[in-house]
């Protein structure tokens, strides 16, 4: 095995650095990334692949007590799932609970290097460590259960905050764990005296303790960032998976007032309740959730999705277990650890067709997607428990493929899917933000600085991925798997076991409180106390990550800004080095026929006005062209109208009200789909009621049109319109010394880019005078001002992009159907722009993070 | 390259030949189309003992010859193209879903009876029941096309649910029987009694024609979808005019014994 790698030709992920899909060489020496590395090394020529840090699942259920107990319980999951041993691996059995070995071959054959466990009671650190150490190839740690700890209760009941952060400090350290965990803070005890007793609201009184949940996560949230760890306090909210439970999730994110929170598998969290309704119809609140997230930077989450098909339920919940239980009506484990934690394990089967968890799938898919920063909403199953971590290439496949996303929701019980937003969002993740979401985000939220990057000095932890569209496929099968630099995978086998690091903290305390904790432990625990404290003989290979105080390294680098660079000449005029950055949006092309020309373009006038922006008029929309009769279904003079959405969705209900309102509303009008296409929304399907059951229907030639009664004859709409992907926001900013020249540019502009098929420009005649940049210091306001490009705030605002000779500054937005025809408007309007009085020709981006297209100037005019 | 079935033996009585179907030919030669069975009377028979079969069945099947005593030609065929030169006999395409048929020459009754899609078109005449249910069934022509250019005789599209079924000549009586929905046009001249118990759907002729007495007049306009509609059947091949095209037609409305949403379409004259 060369300890020295060169891996070359492969397109580079790293999100942390700011490397974004470009080919470059990854060196590997001492298990470490360097810069270089001699040309004698080991050559990995990854040409069409996708290089990444190794993945990162920071919540899992892979080793310890409970997860055994599950694996016993189901004897059945693992007879259809053997895997036999071969020259280099150990045998094993898989299911939703696989067993030690395989858990560690499994996580590595799908490019992961590093799994956390994510829920222990410190009296069963032992059996965790010990299927640790059994779980081969990756770097894993546990977390280890506090919420419903008796010691600590009591020593927080009595106001004794430095021993309750000293005895926090002890127990990671005694047990070797990585992280505080929180499950359902103060639960436990309500269950451990009376059936299915639990607590609900966070400022109840814990049973037998002068304690409330809000109290016990605040000072375990305090408790956590004054010791300096590395990863927040872990919290597993209460109410978990109860209808209205979203205010009590909110709620406990607020109880962090600023410090950091890590609120995991939060999909279970995010629920709302049908008003009025006393049981349990859940609805979704993960936009209230989302928006609470992306707000406040000092929170951070797991998703914790479903995925159907079989799962097992196994929680510290104790309560919760027995819920699912009543739910699943079968074999189950219910499990008190001695002054630490309940427990519930619960097999469990989603199903798309049952209401509540094709709600729970979709809630997932819009928290992940609603999400503004992915580096604090990650990626994660909450496996076993969401489903297997073997469901997470498809997982990636649902957030990258939005067609993919659209079969899997028709398949799934509509009425869920309506509580939800799902089917408007047409978000599609990109590589980056994939490799955000399973690597440099949980690295990040973990402080493991050497972990989920690609910069020197990291692990040298890589996954390579064959490029495919596919991306279920893609990320199932990774051609390539390094480990510290040990070549663990190649062409999808496993060439050679290897044991990773068990991972913990060892936080500075007061070593009296040892003293304070061992009366406690004599009187209560069943187990003596110099047996308590697991030693280092049970860790095998391990990394202590240092603390902020123990000099932890800075947090990894923020992603980087790309460079302003030069300018080329465009008839004495600069057009900028950058791009407009462009979205993906859907669009549609709709025929507007009439008796005249007048009454087409009346009815497309009126169809377009109000439509210059989807943030305040819901649709972007313009005239194409003209179509001579000749070439219109009823050959009589015709006009082409564009009009695009966020959604397909969106789309169509735009066409309902603008063809509803403005073209059936028009002498002689008749309306017909002009856009080919296997997607389509209902148009004339709904119009027709117009007819109040006087309406009728013609098929025509595959074709189905609408013959709505009307005073002067009838209104013929097609039933059903085309819509595609399409891209909005292609943009040019005109910047001039004064008015009217930029203005007379700006026209000229718009002259030119009118003969270009296939695009319009939606603002009022193609200008517009008041860009706008995403955000506000107003809370409400989504866009405001774009200050950047303010001549009069050149001198006050710290973002200007002018130099001083600028006086006014003018954009033309550019939507079309296809890439092409939008970076042809973009070419004719730049060089009709270039003109005496125009100074720059620049385009508005938000550094590549938003857009899914960047259509480079200089590009467009050297013909690339 | 197509298979040639040319008529050698003409049968006594009719043969009923499901069997003619492109698809059932697809990837058979000759010798092994001669030997598909067929029902001749209450006789089982070869499509060889009728038929001299020439080529290979991987495109078209072409039938020659007077082929009016050979029925169910084309039935249930859900694929592929089938040109008759020559008469064809009755349920031409019975039940067909798909694929093409094309007769140069003069079809029998039941052409493309409860046909569910697909296209029929017969550039001589064709006789009763054009695209129509079978004797007590309750609904006809679902789908599909069906374009006659010369004549039709009675009940052409009788208990039509869906679809279009045009004529470039005339039609008998009661055209439009119990129409359910769809479209049947008439270029020439429409006989009797048209669209009794019509539901929905819509009779078009370019003549004038007596309506019975359970249709009220509604207006006189220019209906534009039948613009499309037109201009669909001159692509066709039938011969629409201009004046069809953006002619003004008087609209009756019935059948008022049933829904009373169907119309009778005439072009002005």
């Amino acid at each position: 095995m060369p300890t020295m790698l060169r891996i070359v030709n492969g397109r580079v992920y790293d999100p942390a650095n700011g490397v974004d899909g470009e080919v470059r060489d990854v060196c590997i020496a001492d298990g470490r990334i360097v810069a270089d590395v001699a040309p004698e090394a080991g050559r990995i020529d990854a040409h069409g692949m996708a290089v990444m840090p190794g993945g990162v699942d920071m919540h899992c259920h892979i080793a310890g007590s409970k997860v055994n107990l599950a694996r016993k319980l189901q004897p059945e999951d693992h007879r259809d799932d053997v895997l036999a041993r071969t020259a280099i691996t150990r045998s094993g059995v898989g299911g939703t609970v696989p067993s030690t070995f395989t858990t560690g071959y499994r996580y590595a054959m799908l490019g992961y290097t590093t799994a956390m466990e994510a829920a222990v009671p410190p009296i069963f650190a032992r059996h965790t460590l010990e299927e640790l150490h059994d779980t081969p190839i990756i770097d894993k740690g546990f977390y280890a259960l506090m919420g419903n700890n008796v010691l600590l209760f009591k020593l927080l009941e009595k106001g004794r905050r430095e021993e309750f952060r000293n005895a926090v400090a002890w127990l990671l350290c005694a047990c070797k764990a990585y992280a505080a965990k929180l499950v359902n803070p103060g639960g436990d005890e309500a269950w451990k005296g009376r059936r299915n007793a639990n607590v609900t609201q966070l400022d109840e009184k814990i049973e037998s303790f002068d304690l409330t949940p809000r109290r016990v996560i605040g000072a375990l949230i305090e408790a956590v960032d004054e010791l300096g760890l590395p990863h927040p306090a872990h919290i597993h909210c209460n109410n978990l998976g109860h209808s209205g439970n979203f205010e009590t999730t909110l709620e406990t994110m607020r109880i962090a007032d600023g410090h950091r929170a890590h609120i995991t598998h939060i999909q279970f969290h995010s629920y709302g309740q049908v008003a009025g309704k006393s049981s349990s119809e859940p609805t979704s609140k993960a936009r209230e959730i989302a928006d609470y997230v992306n707000a406040h930077p000092n929170i951070s989450a797991d998703v914790g999705q479903v995925m159907f098909g079989k799962a097992t339920a196994m929680t510290a919940d104790a309560p919760l277990g027995y819920m699912l239980s009543r739910l699943a009506k079968g074999k189950w484990i219910n499990a008190d650890a001695e002054h630490e934690s309940g427990c519930g394990i619960v097999p469990f089967t989603y199903q798309d067709r049952v209401y509540t968890h094709a709600l729970q799938w979709a809630i997932g898919l819009e928290l992940f997607l609603m999400a503004k920063d992915p580096w604090r909403m990650v990626l994660s199953t909450d496996h076993p428990n969401g489903g297997s971590f073997m469901s997470y290439p498809k997982l990636i496949r649902l957030l990258m493929d939005r067609e993919f996303r659209k079969q899997e929701m028709a398949k799934i019980n509509p009425r869920a899917l309506r509580q939800t937003a799902l089917a408007d969002v047409d978000r599609e993740y990109t590589m980056n933000e994939i490799a955000i979401i399973t690597r440099a985000g949980p690295a990040r939220l973990l402080g493991l600085a050497r972990k989920g990057h690609l910069g020197v000095g990291a692990d040298g932890d890589i996954t390579i991925y064959e490029e495919q569209d596919d991306k279920e496929a893609m990320f199932a099968a990774p051609r390539y798997v390094i480990k510290d630099g040990q070549l663990i995978i190649e062409d999808h086998e496993i060439r050679t076991d290897y044991e990773g690091r068990v991972l913990h903290v060892a936080p500075e305390h007061d070593p009296a409180i040892a003293d304070v904790v061992r009366v406690f432990f004599e009187e209560y625990y069943s187990i003596r106390f110099d047996n308590y404290p697991v030693d280092d003989s049970y860790l095998g290979k391990h990394e202590q990550i240092p603390t902020r105080q123990q000099g932890a390294a800075g947090s990894l680098p923020l992603p980087n800004r790309p460079p302003r660079a030069n300018s080329m000449l465009l008839n004495g005029v600069a057009v900028e080095d950058t791009f407009a950055e462009a979205f993906a949006m859907w669009g549609t092309r709709v025929l507007i026929t009439a008796e005249n020309e007048k009454w087409g373009m009346a009815a497309a006038r009126a169809m377009t006005g109000f439509a210059t922006s989807v943030i305040g008029c819901k649709c972007e929309a313009g005239i194409e062209s003209a179509v001579p009769a000749a070439q219109t279904p009823d050959s009589r003079p015709g006009v082409a109208v564009l009009l695009f959405g966020t959604s397909a969705e969106s789309v169509g209900k735009r066409l309902v009200e603008r063809i509803g309102q403005c073209v059936m509303t028009c002498p002689t009008t008749a309306c017909y789909n002009a856009l080919a296409s296997d997607t389509t929304v209902p148009v004339g399907s709904l119009l027709r009621y117009f007819g109040d059951g006087f309406q009728a229907s013609k098929l025509l030639d595959g074709r189905r049109f609408w013959r709505v009664p009307a005073m002067d004859g009838e209104f013929v709409v097609e039933d059903r319109f085309g819509v595609q992907p399409a891209i909005g926001g292609g943009n040019l900013l005109i910047l001039g010394e004064d008015t009217a020249p930029t203005l007379a540019a700006a026209e000229a502009a718009v002259e030119a880019m009118r003969s270009v098929p296939g695009v319009i420009l939606p603002f009022p005649d193609g200008v517009v005078r008041c860009g706008s940049k995403v955000g506000s210091r107003y809370k409400a306001v989504v866009a405001s001002t774009n200050d950047a490009y303010c001549p009069t705030l050149r001198a006050v605002t710290g973002a200007t992009q002018l130099a001083d000779e600028i006086g006014c500054v003018l954009e033309i937005v550019i939507d079309g159907l296809e890439l092409g025809p939008i970076e042809e408007a973009m070419r004719r309007g730049m060089k009709a722009a270039a003109r005496p009085g125009v100074r720059q020709i620049t385009a508005g981006n938000y550094g590549g993070s938003l857009g899914q297209y960047k259509i480079a100037l200089h590009g467009l005019l050297n013909g690339t | 390259m197509s298979l040639t079935l040319t008529m050698k033996n003409a049968p006594e009585v009719p043969l009923e030949a499901d069997a003619i179907c492109p698809e059932r030919f697809e990837g058979l030669g000759a010798a092994q189309a001669a030997a598909i069975a067929v029902l001749y009377g209450n006789r089982r028979a070869q499509l060889g003992d009728f038929f001299g079969i020439e080529g290979q069945g991987d495109g078209e099947v072409r039938l020659v010859g007077d082929c009016r005593r050979v029925k169910r030609i084309g039935a249930g065929m859900t694929r592929g193209r089938l040109v008759i030169d020559g008469d064809v006999g009755m349920h031409l395409g019975a039940g067909m879903s798909g694929g093409t048929i094309v007769v140069k020459g003069n079809a029998g009754d039941l052409l493309g009876v409860e046909m569910l899609g697909g296209a029929i078109e017969v550039t001589g005449n064709a006789g009763h029941l054009v695209g129509s249910a079978i004797r007590g069934g309750a609904v006809g022509v679902r789908g599909g096309e069906i374009i006659v250019h010369g004549n039709v005789g009675n009940e052409t599209g009788s208990g039509m649910r869906r679809g279009l079924i045009a004529v470039g000549g005339n039609s008998g009586d009661f055209t439009g029987v119990n129409l359910f929905a769809g479209t049947v046009v008439v270029l020439g001249e429409l006989g009797w009694r048209s669209g009794a118990g019509m539901k929905r759907g819509s009779i078009v002729s370019a003549r004038s024609a007596d309506v019975l007495p359970t249709f009220s007049y509604a207006c006189t306009y220019r209906p534009v979808m039948l613009r499309l509609v037109l201009a669909h059947l001159r692509h066709r091949g039938l011969p629409v005019t201009d004046a069809h095209l953006s002619g003004r037609y008087a609209r009756w409305s019935g059948d008022a014994v049933e829904l009373n949403r169907g119309e009778i379409l005439l072009l002005e004259q």
